[in-house]
């Protein structure tokens, strides 16, 4: 009877599927392409947002110029990054992670994918840095992404020293499906630093305290969860964007 | 594999998936949705892929893992308007066994279809359904029992004679 199952279950198929055609490859490749864009997207969002919560109440992202005492947050209480950031060869990043949650690497390193890779000094201690690398690590995708909105320069003013950075790293499965349940470690102001090898933000490494938290994506908004709080441990990543990556 | 291999492949397995997936979603949309988003991600991934042994059993499970969390987000989500309409009927060009069968398998989880598809229809051993859909050998064994039996419960069919060896 397994037999007649089987027969039964071949016959309901092909009557399922009998006028289904098969789509164009192109349109399927579109199709990933899109969601490839929408998850970047989606990284893009989920910092901000992170960057939006830690700015607190009154503080835009933009137009703070120096970095007020105090903030509020869990930030606060981390202690200033003495990570030595790691070295990373000519298009690549590197990146080390003290005390790694489950699914992290503790040391990690590849080409860097990022379309996008520099800075921009706007004035007024104001700097914008973007770096998105994407690395294989055991059957997943790490997404490492540095956002800087604002970074300010620490005093007295260091032209390639900055205080205020982002670095958020995730980590993605291989199908990349469900991403944004997935936990982030984010290094986060006051005391994270970024330093600027090169002035156009092309070569840098960024180090700090993280927590782990998690975007969880209802509808149209994004919440942030703390899975883990500030434990000391940090995380510092180098970059290296001077051959074409 | 040369450049046009993704094409190659992709040409080759389709119709092959969709009739799973149609089996577990039971309805050729949500199937053919299914297959394509699994497929876009296979094209992302193609270099990698390429060099797979199977690379058509990852886009099986890809596709089965979204037909799982479309489930999943449709229970939770929507599970009040689901009771307030009636449930989806199969397509109207289907044999009246066929229609028997379909229905039947619309009451069984998808977990159970999925196992019941990829043992029977695919012809997967048990230990191989483990592996494909990600969960324990033991799962698929229950679940093949359970669904089989409910199966044989709604076709009225002798449980003893539906409900075969685990392979």
């Amino acid at each position: 009877m397994t037999d007649d199952l089987q027969q039964r279950l071949d016959r309901l198929a092909t009557e399922l599927t009998a006028a289904s055609t098969v789509p164009p490859p192109a349109a399927v490749r579109r199709l990933g392409r899109r969601r490839r864009y929408r998850q970047v997207a989606l990284l893009a969002v989920v910092a901000v947002a992170l960057a939006g919560l830690a700015a607190g109440p009154g503080d835009g992202l933009l137009g703070r110029g120096d970095e007020p005492a105090g903030v509020a947050g869990p930030a606060a209480t981390a202690p200033a990054p003495t990570l030595q950031p790691p070295r990373a060869a000519r298009g690549q990043v590197a990146v080390v992670i003290q005390d790694p949650p489950p699914g992290f690497p503790e040391r990690i390193s590849g080409r860097i994918s990022a379309r996008n890779c520099g800075g921009l000094d706007t004035g007024a201690n104001i700097y914008r840095q973007l770096v998105i690398a994407e690395l294989p690590y055991r059957g997943q995708r790490m997404v490492f992404n540095v956002l800087t909105w604002p970074a300010t320069k620490e005093p007295p003013l260091q032209p390639r020293n900055f205080r205020a950075p982002w670095v958020v790293a995730s980590r993605q499965p291989p199908d990349g499906n469900g991403g944004e349940d997935r936990p982030f470690l984010v290094a986060e102001r006051p005391q994270t630093r970024l330093h600027l090898d090169r002035a156009d933000g092309t070569r840098g490494s960024i180090v700090g305290a993280y927590r782990v938290v998690r975007g969880v994506s209802r509808g149209s908004t994004t919440t942030i969860e703390t899975v883990r709080n500030l434990t000391g441990a940090q995380l510092a990543m180098t970059w290296n964007c001077t051959s074409a990556p | 594999m040369a450049d046009d291999s993704f094409e190659r492949f992709y040409t080759a397995t389709y119709a092959r998936l969709l009739r799973q997936l149609a089996l577990v979603t039971g309805d050729r949309g949500d199937a053919e949705e299914l297959l394509q988003e699994a497929f876009g991600r296979a094209a992302l991934r193609w270099r990698r892929l390429a060099d797979y042994e199977a690379p058509e059993a990852w886009v099986r499970r890809v596709a089965m893992r979204l037909a799982t969390d479309r489930a999943r987000r449709a229970r939770r989500r929507t599970a009040a308007l689901l009771r307030l309409r009636p449930s989806p009927q199969p397509a109207a060009d289907l044999s009246v066994e066929s229609l028997d069968l379909a229905s039947s398998m619309r009451k069984l989880s998808v977990g159970q279809r999925q196992v019941i598809v990829l043992h029977h229809l695919v012809g997967l051993t048990v230990d191989e359904v483990a592996g494909q859909l990600g969960i324990p050998a033991g799962t698929v064994k229950t679940r093949l029992a359970r669904g089989r039996a409910a199966l044989a419960r709604h076709l009225e069919v002798k449980d003893g004679e539906v409900v075969g060896n685990d392979g």
